[in-house]
């Protein structure tokens, strides 16, 4: 009996809540409201103070303080009543309040444009209608917008539209001053926006300057994945076969070369590498005066003290590049095969042992079918950014030789063209695009061949 | 709820009873200072003497930022200035003038005091990134020689005075043994493969700044080192081209430390203060020799001019016209040029300049070498010339 007590007491308890009505999208909307009230309060508490405590202004103050005076208040003021209202009216589920939410969000969002419009002040504008959007949702109870609002708007500011900047910016040409302009329209002189991405596939003085840089990149970044990938495997493959202890810690040993600067990491192995460094200062040194004292006693030791006597070539080349990528991207290349492997069943590889199957056969029909998710996840990882490294050349290359980040870097900072290495960067972001849909291809047939 | 209602409503009430008693005051604009003109007036009529100047009062601000060139000041006197102003000075480097246009044109508000060279400041003239200094404001213009003012570049000294100024030859080692016997006097010990190949083993360094190396195979080929001719450019790219399978390295940033005192290279195409640095960091005081030396080709050389402009963006032109009068002055000129080895403009400076750098021909050039530099100028259209030569050759 006991039991049929409690569950009508839930059940009680349960009716109650319902009757209440808890709404949680309204509720939320009007804490936030409250909560922006106290914001709107906040900046009026500033603004009202700046004579008698030394705030330091925000962006969004000075440019406010260009219009008359009385604006400010009137839009904190204004604001701060009316999120007050609304807030309250909200939680005591007054309907009233909500249409008056949705008139106010509308509001704030034409009001933050024109703002920005006027002002060119992007930060407070942001907070405004990235604030003023989620109350809308909320009170147009729009339940799975709600829940995507936060990453959307974050992907809307953040990535889609600098990526809408830079191929607006991609369409234009350069100024003689380095500025960009455009061509003016017409529906015949069309392609004349698209001369960079044309410019960049061209021959320039008899020759595709352009796209040799570009074919060097690929084929160092291919032969940078796949050297990270030959090396990483095994040793990623041992990680996943050790007790399940110590995993974690040899993960995090993988992972301690990130604690230091990529930057100073170079410059290391340019102190080791270069005429006066460490390798070279044993070889011409240390190996040299030995090999000289035991010249006498054999042949072996002549051909040593000779080879000996030059500095080895070891930094300012094309070799030291690939070192220096492979050194920076294997630690990239060893997490996700790990994280692959770790999961893998290894009593598959065991039954196909019982079944007849030799090492080979297994780990060619088994193992890396298993991982090839992990195998194409750390490619594509560590491909997309050798391709665009422009560190390592400059610093381990002696800025020899261009890679496409050499000429990216250089297109913006140098020669200032902005318009081409617009061109140049979404070039390069449709064949990482490419790489990424390979990416899932691969993943789905897998998972289908599974 | 009410227990929140009262206290937020209590607030509102005297924030808005605060906002009526304070009226339109508010704001950030109401704390700022608004003496600008007044504090000029003064300025402008004071003798030229440092002291007087910071007697008249102007009104500075409480910070300042500075933009300048990686190691192109004596940080001490930024120091002194602080201590003796209360200014703070916010101070941050760039590495070319290409880094400083990109970042200007690309919207930084926030530097006031920047330091860009010749061909440049023309380009940030036009771009209407320089707010216009009056040096009768800046006493202390009158320390900086005749030959540096009006020059092509800002004729008038409408937004620039003069900081340092230098020029850009070889830096060799003389116990290089082909160097030996046949002392780099030509553009050729950089560009000839018939000569590069004596000495290529030991290492060659050469600029990565379009513009300079560019500049200097144009020199060497004959031809003017401001060319914007098509066919005279892309012989110079063929040039360099030729000669780059002997090159270690470009670099133009930190090649002084990095590859000439290191020992990484034995000839560096080389500004005249990085070779002077070279110079003394290696100088031996038993020997009295140094391991480099510096030379200006005789095919002629540039020299460039940097300048101390103020951005149109800045807020506290006032106080930044102060500080440049304060790096104009005399002995702050001397300490400048004492620490970075360029020469300075400033002609009362050069009493209080060490010796061994006003003696040094290759930071102060005897009259006739002078007459082989020339200005590094505006290429106009030809600018896209030189960024495909570019482009080639860093692509071969």
């Amino acid at each position: 009996m006991t039991t049929v007590s409690t569950t009508d007491a839930q059940l009680d308890k349960k009716e109650i809540l319902m009757e209440a009505g808890i709404d949680p999208m309204s509720q939320l909307a009007g804490y936030l409201s409250l909560f922006h009230s106290t914001l709107w309060a906040f900046m009026l508490f500033r603004w009202v103070t700046f004579g008698s405590i030394n705030w330091t202004a925000f962006a969004s103050e000075l440019a406010l303080s260009q219009w008359p005076a009385i604006m400010a208040y009137l839009i904190y003021g204004g604001f701060l009543v009316v999120d007050l209202v609304v807030g309250l009216g909200l939680l005591r589920k007054v309907e009233a309040a909500r249409k008056l939410g949705i008139g106010r969000g509308i509001v704030a969002i034409i009001l933050a444009v024109a703002y920005f419009w006027l002002t060119r002040e992007f930060v407070g504008a942001m907070i405004v209608v990235g604030l003023a959007g989620m109350l809308l949702i909320l009170e147009l109870r729009y339940a799975a917008w709600s829940i995507a609002y936060p990453a959307g708007f974050w992907l809307a500011v953040f990535f889609v539209a600098p990526m809408l900047i830079v191929l607006v910016v991609s369409l234009g040409e350069r100024s003689r001053l380095g500025t960009v302009s455009y061509p003016p329209f017409s529906l015949g002189g069309i392609g004349g926006y698209f001369d960079d991405y044309v410019r960049f596939f061209s021959r320039v003085g008899g020759e595709f300057i352009y796209l040799r840089i570009f074919w060097r990149s690929v084929l160092l970044a291919t032969f940078n994945m796949l050297a990270c990938l030959i090396i990483a495997y095994p040793f990623a493959y041992w990680i996943a076969r050790q007790e399940e202890r110590y995993r974690n810690s040899l993960v995090f040993l993988v992972m301690i070369p990130f604690w230091t600067n990529f930057l100073v990491r170079t410059y290391a192995w340019m102190l080791l590498l270069r005429d006066s460094g460490l390798i070279n200062n044993f070889w011409t040194i240390t190996l040299h005066e030995q090999a000289v004292a035991l010249s006498g006693n054999s042949a072996f030791f002549a051909w040593l003290a000779q080879i000996t006597d030059h500095t080895l070539p070891l930094l300012f080349n094309q070799p030291a590049v690939m070192v220096g990528l492979l050194y920076g991207y294997f630690p990239l290349m060893v997490l996700p095969l790990y994280s692959n492997l770790e999961k893998l069943d290894w009593s598959l590889l065991e039954a196909a042992a019982d079944l007849g199957a030799n090492a080979w056969y297994s780990t060619v029909r088994i193992l890396l079918p298993l991982s090839m998710p992990g195998i194409v996840a750390g490619s594509i990882i560590v491909f997309i950014p050798s391709l665009g490294a422009y560190v390592t050349p400059d610093l381990l290359g002696g800025a020899k030789v261009a890679l496409l980040g050499n000429l990216l870097q250089q297109q913006f900072m140098t020669v200032r063209d902005w318009p081409f290495g617009s061109a140049i960067g979404f070039i390069m972001l449709f064949i990482m695009l490419m790489a990424t849909l390979l990416y899932f291809r691969t993943l789905n047939q897998s998972e289908t061949a599974v | 709820m009410k227990k929140i209602l009262y206290p937020i409503l209590l607030f509102v009430l005297i924030v808005l009873l605060a906002a009526c008693g304070g009226g339109p005051a508010g704001g950030p604009a109401a704390s700022e200072p608004e003496t600008a003109s007044e504090a000029a007036a003064d300025t402008g009529g004071e003798v030229t003497e440092e002291t007087a100047v910071s007697e008249a009062g102007p009104q500075l601000a409480d910070e300042l930022s500075v933009y300048n060139w990686a190691d192109y000041i004596d940080e001490e006197l930024l120091t002194a200035y602080e201590e003796e102003y209360g200014v703070h000075i916010l101070y941050d480097t760039f590495a070319s003038n290409e880094d400083l246009l990109a970042k200007l044109q690309a919207g930084a508000t926030g530097y006031d005091v920047i330091v860009p060279s010749d061909y440049m400041v023309s380009q940030m003239i036009e771009l209407g990134l320089l707010a216009e200094i009056d040096t009768a404001q800046i006493p202390n213009f009158a320390n900086i020689g005749d030959e540096f003012k009006n020059a092509p570049f800002d004729p008038g000294n409408k937004h620039c005075v003069p900081y340092q100024w230098g020029t850009s030859g070889i830096a060799y080692h003389p116990t290089e043994p082909y160097f030996v016997d046949n002392p780099p006097n030509s553009w050729a010990y950089l560009f000839d493969p018939a000569l590069l190949e004596n000495y290529a083993g030991d290492g060659i360094n050469v600029l990565n700044d379009p513009r300079e190396l560019m500049a200097a195979a144009l020199v060497y080929l004959g031809y003017e080192g401001n060319s914007q001719n098509p066919d005279e450019i892309a012989q110079a790219r063929d040039v360099v081209i030729k000669a780059k399978p002997y090159y270690k390295t470009f670099n133009s940033e930190d090649y002084d430390d990095t590859l000439l005192i290191a020992g990484e290279v034995v000839i560096s195409h080389s500004w005249s203060g990085d070779a002077a640095n070279a110079y003394w960091s290696t100088y031996d005081d038993a020997t009295g020799e140094s391991e480099w030396a510096y030379t200006i080709p005789e095919e002629g050389a540039v020299k460039w001019l940097d300048n101390i402009c103020i951005t149109a963006s800045s807020q506290k032109q006032e106080t930044a016209v102060h500080f440049i009068n304060y790096l104009l002055d005399a002995a702050n000129g001397a300490a400048i040029t004492n620490f970075t080895y360029y020469a300075s403009p400033n002609e009362a400076a050069k009493a209080y300049i060490v010796e061994e750098i006003l003696n040094d021909p290759s930071i102060y050039p005897p009259e006739d070498v002078q007459a082989k530099l020339y200005w590094l100028t505006e290429v106009g259209d030809a600018v896209f010339l030189y960024d495909e030569a570019w482009t080639a050759i860093k692509g071969q």
